[in-house]
């Protein structure tokens, strides 16, 4: 997409990915596709803050291009190691080997692990400004946001929050790259969640720390790394990343995420009494079949959701494994702080409620009732499941 | 005495070494730990972290 100036002599130059099927090799962006927001700063001083990962490279160097010599860039800022956002550093350091790079101390040592490179690296410490000509950076050290060497950097005349990580969504840009331009917020809103239930939850503590070592600092325009660029509204998202950073603690909004999975059709069929019980109290529900959805759609709302209904049969004495996999994801996320139950056939002897057991304990999912019944589905164990429901739905509205 | 490890960042808290850097001395059991000491890492709670 070719270059968008957001203020005078700074640009937007991201790329368009709509050919990575799996971000990060696990998340499916197939048909949302994603950005990789860059910035260039034409001042006395060349900058380019973020780069894009390895891919449509020449695309990426044909925008700066447009409007400066790749070779002529003073200053390479790296908010952030990951390869999504240094993917063309070697490259870049071929063209412009005199371009010094700028980062937080942990940045440093990743550098040398990630790329090779020591020489022509600039550390800067939390808060420190550089001038670069008419304008003046200042840095934000930003650990965990997402990785141990993250920072922010803000232009101070204009007040534009290069965030990197922070802020960002899935979703390739359709043209327009600002919040008010765009004519689908719900889908940027929608990825945005996403984004943050696959890539940042597990940093809901840092990301609040963020926010608030942020809280004196005037922000006009918030700049990601990926997604919208928010200048009508910047507090519109962090005011929704801080909602959703808060829902580690507070377990999220009443509401319920029923994951089933079901071999035979048992325990989905009583996955449906269920529903229909929880449905009578008119709570927010969600369904998803844990064998054929993606755990990147599930996260989102188990995320946002203060209740989990789980129903899976039992599989060798132990929990369905595509539950399994399920609730190990979402341990490694840290949701946590939820109301659950559970249900599910069995064929023999039990199992999987007690395997179950095990993994929801560590992330504080409280167990406030289950259903374990031998074989098929009856008339009489269909209502039981219609009333386990409600209760369930209604325990979960009294908090 | 137990190895303890922050669930967010990875960081390892090893009762050997303590944390001086924040006020806890070498030889502290985790469970000796005040509550609002946190990673020195990542800033995440005690309650954040798991026995190694």
């Amino acid at each position: 997409m070719p270059a968008v100036e957001i203020k005078p002599n700074i640009f937007w130059i991201g790329v368009n990915d709509r050919t990575t099927d799996l971000f990060e090799g696990l998340w499916p962006v197939t048909e949302e596709g994603v950005s990789y927001n860059t910035y260039l700063i034409d001042d006395d001083k060349k900058v380019v803050i973020d780069l894009v990962k390895a891919l449509k490279t020449d695309e990426f160097f044909d925008q700066i291009d447009e409007i400066m010599p790749v070779s002529s860039l003073d200053y390479v800022i790296l908010n952030h190691m990951e390869p999504d956002h240094t993917g063309v550093l070697r490259t870049l350091k071929r063209i412009a080997p005199d371009a010094t790079i700028v980062g937080s101390p942990k940045m440093k040592q990743m550098l040398e692990a990630y790329y090779g490179i020591s020489k022509n690296v600039k550390i800067v410490e939390d808060g420190e400004t550089l001038s670069i000509g008419k304008r003046t950076l200042q840095f934000f050290h930003t650990p965990f946001v997402h990785w141990p060497e993250t920072m922010m950097t803000y232009e101070t005349s204009d007040s534009i929050l290069f965030a990197c990580d922070a802020f960002g969504s899935y979703g390739a840009l359709r043209g327009a790259i600002f919040d008010d331009a765009c004519k689908d917020p719900d889908f940027y809103q929608r990825e945005a969640l996403r984004y943050y239930a696959n890539i940042v939850s597990k940093f809901s503590g840092p990301v609040l720390r963020a926010i608030e070592k942020l809280t004196d600092v005037d922000v006009k325009i918030i700049a990601p790394s990926h997604g919208l660029v928010w200048r009508k509204n910047p507090t519109r998202i962090v005011e929704l990343y801080k909602t959703w950073a808060e829902y580690a603690e507070s377990g999220g909004e009443p509401g319920i995420t029923m994951i089933y999975g079901s071999m035979y059709g048992n325990t989905e069929e009583m996955m449906n009494a269920v529903a229909q019980g929880m449905s009578c109290t008119g709570i927010d529900l969600d369904i998803f079949d844990v064998s054929r959805t993606h755990v990147s759609y599930i996260l989102p709302s188990l995320w946002a959701k203060s209740g989990v209904m789980i129903g899976a049969p039992t599989y060798e004495g132990k929990l369905f494994p595509p539950m399994t996999q399920v609730l190990q994801m979402a341990a490694l996320k840290r949701v946590t702080n939820k109301k659950a139950a559970y249900f599910g056939s069995f064929g023999w002897s039990g199992g999987a409620l007690k395997q179950l057991n095990t993994f929801i304990e560590p992330i504080k999912w409280e167990l406030s009732s289950s259903m374990e019944f031998h074989g098929g589905i009856t008339k009489e164990r269909l209502k039981q499941g219609e009333t386990f429901g409600r209760a369930f739905a209604e325990t979960v509205l009294a908090v | 005495m137990d190895k303890w490890i922050c669930d967010v960042c990875g960081y390892v808290y090893d009762p050997e070494k303590g944390d001086p850097d924040n006020g806890i001395q070498p030889g502290t059991a985790f469970e000796d730990i005040p509550d609002d000491w946190v990673c020195p890492e990542c800033g995440a709670g005690k309650d954040e972290f798991s026995k190694a």
